[in-house]
């Protein structure tokens, strides 16, 4: 651990206020954890479930997060563990203003391989632990439902003036966009899950002036 | 810090003022009252802990050493080894204080 005097500027309000003193800082080398999942489903001919990235601090620079297939070294054989697995080529870049991203990979209909790879890059990846790989599991894909009951509600007793709380329930695995919008506004309904999850790419979570804007939650499923 | 040095602090933490010197060949330095119509300004903690290559989730803290703020108040970090996230602390006439998450970088 290392000890730092920063010094501060007042930028605004030297008319009414002093300086501020030096903020003793203590620099640790404590590691944050980028948060995946180590076990993932994907639908045998299909994809897999949204590979949801975060990390339990935001990094100074950046750190990049990819999956890659995995292989083990048997002596002077070369044993491919992702055999049927095709981890898609995008990266999850964490930084300030970006504090989650998705992955995923596409299963042939047959897989033999039960493995992929994170990857960990950027400016900051020596000061984050992330788990070295993920264990694939293929299902079977279900028959996909013509019209799928979704249910959506407020939550009463959980909701205040100042904040509404809904819960909804999803038919299957997959992901989950929630949208809230005024309804004197009368947004038009997104058919498409094209457009849902470019509406739902440009709502920027905790930015100012925010309650001016269609609410947007994602969760994988 | 080298013997002999003195590392003055003009202002006030919530625990106290602040001042780090190497006293043996200084006297006792005498408190002083802020000029005439201004106010203290201070951190809500006198130190902080960062991790390397993170940001610290609100770390940093200003606000009045009484009251709320009597005007719009904006500070930031001097030098490149330490980042605020947003880049400036800012304050607005009666807020109570304001909040920044304070980083360096995996080299420091």
């Amino acid at each position: 651990m290392s000890t730092h005097m920063v010094r501060w500027s007042v930028n605004n309000g030297t008319n009414l206020y002093t300086a501020l003193p030096v903020l003793k800082v203590m620099v640790d080398g404590v590691k944050a954890e980028v948060k995946v999942p180590t076990e993932v489903t994907c639908s045998l001919g299909g994809r897999s479930v949204p590979i949801s990235v975060t990390a339990s601090a935001v990094p100074f620079g950046d750190i990049k997060v990819k999956l890659l297939t995995s292989s083990t070294k048997n002596g002077d054989k070369t044993v491919q563990e992702s055999v049927g697995i095709t981890p898609d080529t995008n990266e999850v870049v964490l930084k300030v203003g970006t504090s989650e991203g998705v992955l995923g990979f596409a299963c042939n209909t047959t897989i033999t391989g039960t493995k992929l790879k994170y990857n960990l890059d950027g400016s900051d990846k020596l000061q984050f632990t992330i788990p070295s790989e993920v264990t694939v599991k293929g299902q079977k894909a279900g028959t996909r439902p013509d019209a799928p009951k979704m249910t959506l509600a407020g939550v009463a007793s959980a909701s205040t003036p100042s904040k509404t709380v809904v819960e909804g329930e999803c038919p299957g695995m997959g992901a989950s966009w929630i949208c809230l919008t005024p309804v004197s506004w009368k947004a038009s309904i997104l058919g498409k899950a094209t457009d849902v999850r470019a509406a739902a790419a440009k709502f920027v979570k905790g930015a100012e002036g925010n309650y001016k804007n269609q609410q947007w939650y994602y969760q994988s499923v | 810090m080298n013997l002999g040095s003195v590392v003055v602090s003009v202002g006030k933490v919530a625990s106290g003022a602040f001042g780090w010197s190497s006293a043996q060949m200084f006297p006792a330095l005498k408190a002083m009252a802020p000029a005439t119509g201004l106010n203290l300004l201070e951190f809500s903690a006198g130190s902080v802990k960062v991790s390397r290559g993170t940001y610290a989730k609100k770390a940093v803290c200003i606000k009045p050493a009484t009251g709320n703020f009597k005007g719009d108040v904006s500070v930031s970090v001097k030098g490149t080894t330490f980042k605020t996230s947003p880049a400036s602390l800012a304050a607005k006439m009666g807020a109570a204080s304001a909040c920044a998450d304070l980083g360096t970088a995996a080299t420091t």
